[in-house]
């Protein structure tokens, strides 16, 4: 019951975030305009590579070109949304909040710190790529949805929602970094530079870069574990890796949280 | 001292004291270069590239290094301007553009600096040929400055627009992913279609990253690079006169009150 109740009041904050948001937006129509920009050339960019990989080769890590496609609109939908949500407000503390200061507004309001660091910000000019991605998932995916069993189908939403939750905590912890560096902002920007990658099939990476993208980078569990359950590959102990790092990054989050809370000293730099 | 030699100290200082985040800086686009590199491998070894596995490896070492002369994010510039920190460069005896420059020729000789002595190195263990001509050699440390002027004035004419537009992050931004992808940098021209890299080059993109590895990989012959050089200059030519315009018509109606 309590969890329903925190929820709601988490929903209608961000429903008010939103809002909010999308009235400034209004306000200044042409930079909405402008900004929308960027999320399509790099979906546009990171595509013809992988159109480039393809010419070269019939199969990348053993996918076909079709499935390439498929893991490409997986990530790339999953990150987007991702985007809208919490990248933004990570990015912005990372870069300045922290340090000028910004999060003693929200030490004094009843509700958690975390929440308004993390999703103060959404990048509401990403709605039209987000839309577009979701069009072209569902055309591509949907073969591949009806080819499947039924419980395929459900580890791919499931794995989805694994990705989501382990993006989400990974940023948080990664965000906390600005409770102790002055300049914390490259340390998103590195991540983000890495989760790059995961719009390709784990398997051609190095071990090294696997162990990676299933612990310090949680990527694999973003695109490449629920497109493997989309085809019919999935395994159930990668429901279980995807559950541990789930659980593993929740209690770190929240630890790492509390204690970079604690000695917060709001002195801005 | 010269002004501008006390903002490049200055500037040095500044990446001494948050060494940490220019280390981050540093090797977050080496990561995403070599991994690259990593995919380009993977295709080469179920399909085939053209080129030998050892050499798209160096290629990627010599772009990631390369790739800290064209590589600006000038954020602070749009900020001065939309937030009326300008003024204070204009009230002093020093030339805003001279003080970005200043402050990026200092951060791209050190980054450049740190990833020749980590990489020459890793290079001379995969192999590389060292014994380049010496003509070839001098052209390709003639691409250098250009390759930084030509990225710097490009980048900051992008940031001068913030005397008219309220936000050109995304504007600066998305010519950035662009410019990476026709530099060569993530994916050799040599990979593209016959048609489009005739096209690619005309223009100035693949000469900040492409032709000058190709010379120092012997790919290229100096006439070859003295060309794509030529090119390159005088499309630097043509970006700084235009820079200069947006700057003088911007600076002209800018009134100093921030937002």
């Amino acid at each position: 019951m309590n969890v329903l109740v925190a929820s709601n009041k988490y929903l209608k904050i961000y429903s008010k975030l939103f809002v909010s948001t999308a009235s400034t937006f209004m306000a200044y129509r042409l930079n909405f305009v402008i900004q929308s920009l960027y999320g399509p050339a790099y979906v546009l960019v990171m595509y013809a590579l992988l159109a480039i990989a393809y010419s070269k080769t019939p199969t990348l890590g053993g996918w076909s070109k079709p499935e390439g496609q498929l893991l490409f609109l997986v990530f790339q939908w999953l990150f987007v949304i991702c985007m809208m949500m919490f990248m933004k407000g990570s990015r912005h503390f990372l870069w300045n909040g922290f340090r000028q200061g910004e999060l003693d507004i929200y030490l004094t309001k009843p509700a958690k710190p975390q929440f308004f660091v993390l999703f103060s910000k959404p990048e509401l000019e990403q709605g039209m790529l987000t839309l577009a991605l979701t069009v072209l998932l569902v055309w591509h995916a949907t073969p591949y949805v009806l080819a499947n069993t039924w419980l395929g189908n459900l580890g791919f939403v499931v794995m989805l929602l694994f990705g989501w939750l382990t993006t989400y905590f990974s940023v948080a912890i990664y965000t906390a970094a600005g409770f102790y560096m002055t300049r914390a902002g490259q340390i998103i920007e590195l991540y983000n530079k890495i989760s790059d990658f995961a719009q390709y099939p784990m398997v051609i990476f190095p071990v090294a870069f696997q162990l990676l993208a299933v612990s310090i980078v949680p990527m694999a569990f973003f695109s490449y574990y629920p497109t493997l359950f989309l085809l019919g590959q999935g395994k159930v102990w990668h429901l279980g890796l995807a559950l541990t790092a789930t659980t593993i990054l929740a209690v770190f989050n929240s630890i790492i949280w509390s204690i970079s809370l604690k000695r917060y000293s709001s002195a801005s730099s | 001292m010269n002004p501008y030699l006390l903002v490049i100290k200055l500037q040095l200082q500044d990446i001494a004291e948050y060494r940490l985040d220019f280390i981050i800086h540093l090797v977050k686009y080496a990561v995403m270069v070599i991994l690259m590199a990593l995919v380009w491998l993977a295709v080469d070894a179920e399909g085939s590239l053209g080129i030998d596995r050892g050499e798209t490896i160096r290629y990627f070492f010599f772009a990631a290094m390369l790739y800290s002369l064209s590589n600006f994010h000038t954020w602070y510039i749009e900020e001065d301007i939309k937030l009326g920190g300008l003024s204070k460069y204009l009230l002093k005896p020093i030339e805003p553009h001279g003080y970005y420059l200043s402050k990026e020729i200092a951060a791209a000789v050190t980054e450049l600096f740190l990833k020749v002595i980590i990489m020459l190195p890793i290079l001379f263990a995969l192999g590389f040929n060292f014994a380049i001509p010496f003509a070839a050699f001098g052209l390709f440390l003639l691409f250098l400055p250009l390759i930084f002027m030509f990225a710097f004035n490009l980048l900051t004419s992008i940031s001068y627009l913030a005397f008219w537009l309220n936000d050109v992050f995304a504007i600066r931004w998305s010519l950035m992913i662009v410019f990476r992808f026709l530099s060569g940098v993530l994916v050799p021209i040599s990979f593209f279609p016959l048609v489009l890299q005739d096209l690619f080059w005309y223009l100035p993109f693949q000469h900040l990253a492409y032709t000058p590895i190709q010379l120092i990989q012997q790919n290229y012959s100096v006439s070859t690079g003295a060309t794509g050089l030529g090119i390159l200059l005088l499309w630097t030519v043509g970006i700084v006169q235009a820079r200069k315009f947006i700057w003088n018509t911007g600076v002209a109606q800018y009134e100093g009150t921030g937002i």
